[in-house]
């Protein structure tokens, strides 16, 4: 789990991230050594790896200086310095995310220090100048491509480039599916119950998430965000590519045997709601089930792919 | 009811290595410099006796009686040597430094090698397996500078090999009168920078592969970093000091030896909460950019932690600053002879 600060530095008022997911660009699943030898992004810094309930493997954080203006709602100015952190996540050696997210603190001072300061506490930006915090969350989630204020897009989407560029893959895909985009803001406060706030953009695969939660909830929320955005690609992958294609192929003769195994085999498994965990975490969860039934609506997916599996077998296209 | 499930992978588990108070670089010398045998050995040690004595009591005086205080010695292997004939042999170097040692007054616990630095090696003729790519490890921890303006949509220009301790002129092919000339910056200093640009690494055209050849400046920050005790490969420790058991005979070749080789028994740890090294003015330049290299780094949290926590742990409870190239101090000799008349 990533610090977030150092013990004697104010706690982070807010926290800005981006987490995008996609296929890997392999023709197997990766073997669990596979994926800790893509994860090595840099050599010497531990890799990161849990083999239950799913096999998740982490890359070390790599560590981006930032000294930027924000993009700020309606008024005001803020300039932020300091590093983004950003990592590299696959999951079951499939799927491949790139996250990455950084924590406003407001500034001792009022002009840029000298580089270790920043170091100290990677992963934080001083924010000089006061904007009202909700202004910086409304401007971070609404900012335009390219980005005018700090560029998580950019980052995350780096991180997923480097591996996916990388020669320990063979760069065939099983399945042509896209990359599902999330962007979050977290606001940070003592005694603070944890909220979340899911909207779907009318961009395909964008959604942005608004949360609440302690400073030492951080971790979590990023963790919340990483693993919505696993489990809405996994659910748009099976629903808006696997089973709308697969009903095309079968009007129009064609085989979609392949990738409805593919569906079965490999991307079914891997949903995991992350209830356990922590008990704030699962409430969280339990939480976003209520609202959106997202457990069920898989489940009723993965029959649908499992009746026209079926379908195909019994009756098989003629163009085979 | 309270059950809980943790994998051992998922945090890596953090190696200690053995720390001493004070490590002192005795020299850092060329194979070249043992052309001519033991005349520059000679005079290093004996330029350096007098520091070390110094620091000694210093030390035993700052943290008590038994602080444990060792001595090093740093052979460039790296450096193609330019003299023609073939260089000395480790065991020919090691006699002649055991010696001069001995006449200046005191005892060399570690030999280390430069090359060693770029790549380490656990024990003699060591293979792949046994090995870790230092510099590209430390390289890869390096965090450059922030342009002013850099907002994250741009890779960081870490390709280049050159790293900077502030804001580059943007025009520097521009004469200093030219419209749109405008200065580098140092961040953090009052009113006037020291603006400094130090090259990592540079590409070796004449080969196919275009390897790196890693500059002096990295690879001594390599050297300060493994003197305090801050290297690891993925939570191991690394270049850990090898001693020869009796009988067993020194490789014929620099690249066989290990990096950090063990000469007397009993030594304190090779590692130490600061480090001093007495050199001769012209490391300067390169001992700057090791600082400026340090700063740039960010450090494994875990590592930092387990040293801080053992020197409040000490006997005489030690704290450390949180910057560990304030853990370095360094001594430049100058170049005045004293000329005897006989």
């Amino acid at each position: 789990m990533p610090r977030v600060a150092e013990p004697d530095s104010p706690a982070p008022t807010l926290a800005l991230g981006e987490v995008r997911t996609c296929l890997i660009q392999n023709q197997g699943a990766l073997s669990t050594p596979a994926s800790v030898a893509l994860m090595q992004l840099i050599p010497g810094s531990p890799v990161s790896k849990v083999e239950r309930p799913v096999r998740r493997v982490i890359s070390p954080e790599q560590v981006t200086g930032i000294d930027c203006r924000l993009n700020i709602a309606r008024e005001g100015r803020g300039r932020a310095i300091g590093t983004v952190l950003s990592h590299a996540v696959v999951t079951n050696g499939r799927v491949l995310q790139g996250s990455a997210h950084v924590a406003l603190t407001p500034a001792e001072a009022p002009e840029r220090r000298e580089w270790r300061h920043y170091l100290r506490c990677p992963g934080v930006v001083e924010v000089v100048g006061s904007p009202n915090p909700n202004n910086i969350l409304d401007g971070f989630l609404t900012d335009s491509t390219p980005a005018r204020g700090v560029d998580l897009a950019s980052i995350s989407d780096r991180v997923i480039e480097d591996v996916q560029g990388s020669s320990k893959l063979d760069h065939r895909t099983p399945l042509r599916a896209g990359t599902g985009v999330v962007r979050w803001a977290a606001t940070l406060a003592p005694d603070t119950v944890p909220t979340v706030g899911i909207v779907k953009s009318d961009v395909s695969n964008v959604h942005t998430i608004r949360l609440r939660g302690r400073p030492d909830d951080l971790p979590m929320l990023i963790r919340f965000c990483e693993e919505f955005a696993l489990h809405e690609w996994l659910l748009t992958t099976v629903m808006d590519v696997i089973v709308a294609r697969a009903e095309v192929d079968i009007e129009r003769d064609r085989d979609p045997l392949e990738s409805l195994l593919f569906a079965l085999d490999q991307l079914a498994p891997l949903w995991m709601p992350p209830t356990y965990l922590s008990e704030r975490m699962k409430v969280l969860w339990d939480g976003l089930e209520d609202r959106t039934h997202y457990t069920t609506l898989f489940k009723q997916q993965v029959t649908r792919v499992r009746d026209l599996r079926d379908q195909v077998k019994i009756r098989p296209p003629r163009r085979f | 009811m309270d059950v809980s499930y943790h994998e051992a992978t998922e945090t890596a588990q953090v190696e200690a290595v053995p720390l001493a108070h004070l490590s002192v670089e005795a020299g850092h010398l060329y194979l070249d410099d043992f052309a001519d045998g033991d005349r520059v050995i000679t005079r290093q040690l004996e330029q350096a006796a007098p520091w070390l004595e110094a620091a000694d009591k210093r030390t035993r005086k700052r943290f008590g009686r038994n602080a444990r205080i060792s001595t090093c010695l740093l052979i460039d292997d790296y450096t193609p040597p330019s003299s023609a004939g073939d260089p000395p042999k480790p065991s020919e170097v090691v006699d002649i430094v055991t010696a001069a040692a001995e006449q200046a007054g005191f005892k060399i616990d570690y030999l280390a090698r430069e090359d060693g630095c770029a790549v380490a090696c656990e024990r003699p003729y060591s293979g792949p397996r046994d090995q870790s790519r230092l510099a590209d490890i430390v390289d890869g921890l390096i965090v450059e500078e922030a342009a002013v303006g850099a907002n994250g949509s741009r890779p960081p220009t870490a390709q280049t090999g050159w790293l900077s301790n502030g804001q580059r002129s943007p025009t520097v092919a521009v004469a200093m009168d030219a419209p749109g000339w405008r200065p580098p910056e140092e961040f953090g200093e009052f009113r006037h920078s020291v603006f400094v640009d130090v090259e990592l690494w540079s590409l070796d055209e004449s080969r196919a592969d275009l390897e790196r050849v890693y500059s002096c400046s990295l690879l001594t920050a390599v050297w300060q970093l493994l003197r305090l005790g801050l290297l690891r490969n993925a939570g191991r420790a690394v270049a850990t000091p090898y001693r020869f058991g009796q009988g067993e005979g020194f490789p014929d070749l620099w690249t066989q030896l290990p990096t950090i080789t063990q000469l007397t028994p009993n030594a304190a740890p090779f590692a130490a909460y600061q480090t001093l090294s007495l050199l001769p003015p012209h490391y300067r330049a390169a001992e700057h950019a090791v600082e400026i290299i340090i700063d740039h780094l960010k450090f494994d949290e875990a590592v930092l932690k387990q040293t801080a926590d053992r020197a409040r742990g000490e006997a005489t409870p030690i704290m450390l600053p949180d910057n560990p190239a304030r853990r370095t101090s360094h001594l430049f000799f100058d170049d005045i002879h004293v000329t005897h008349n006989d």
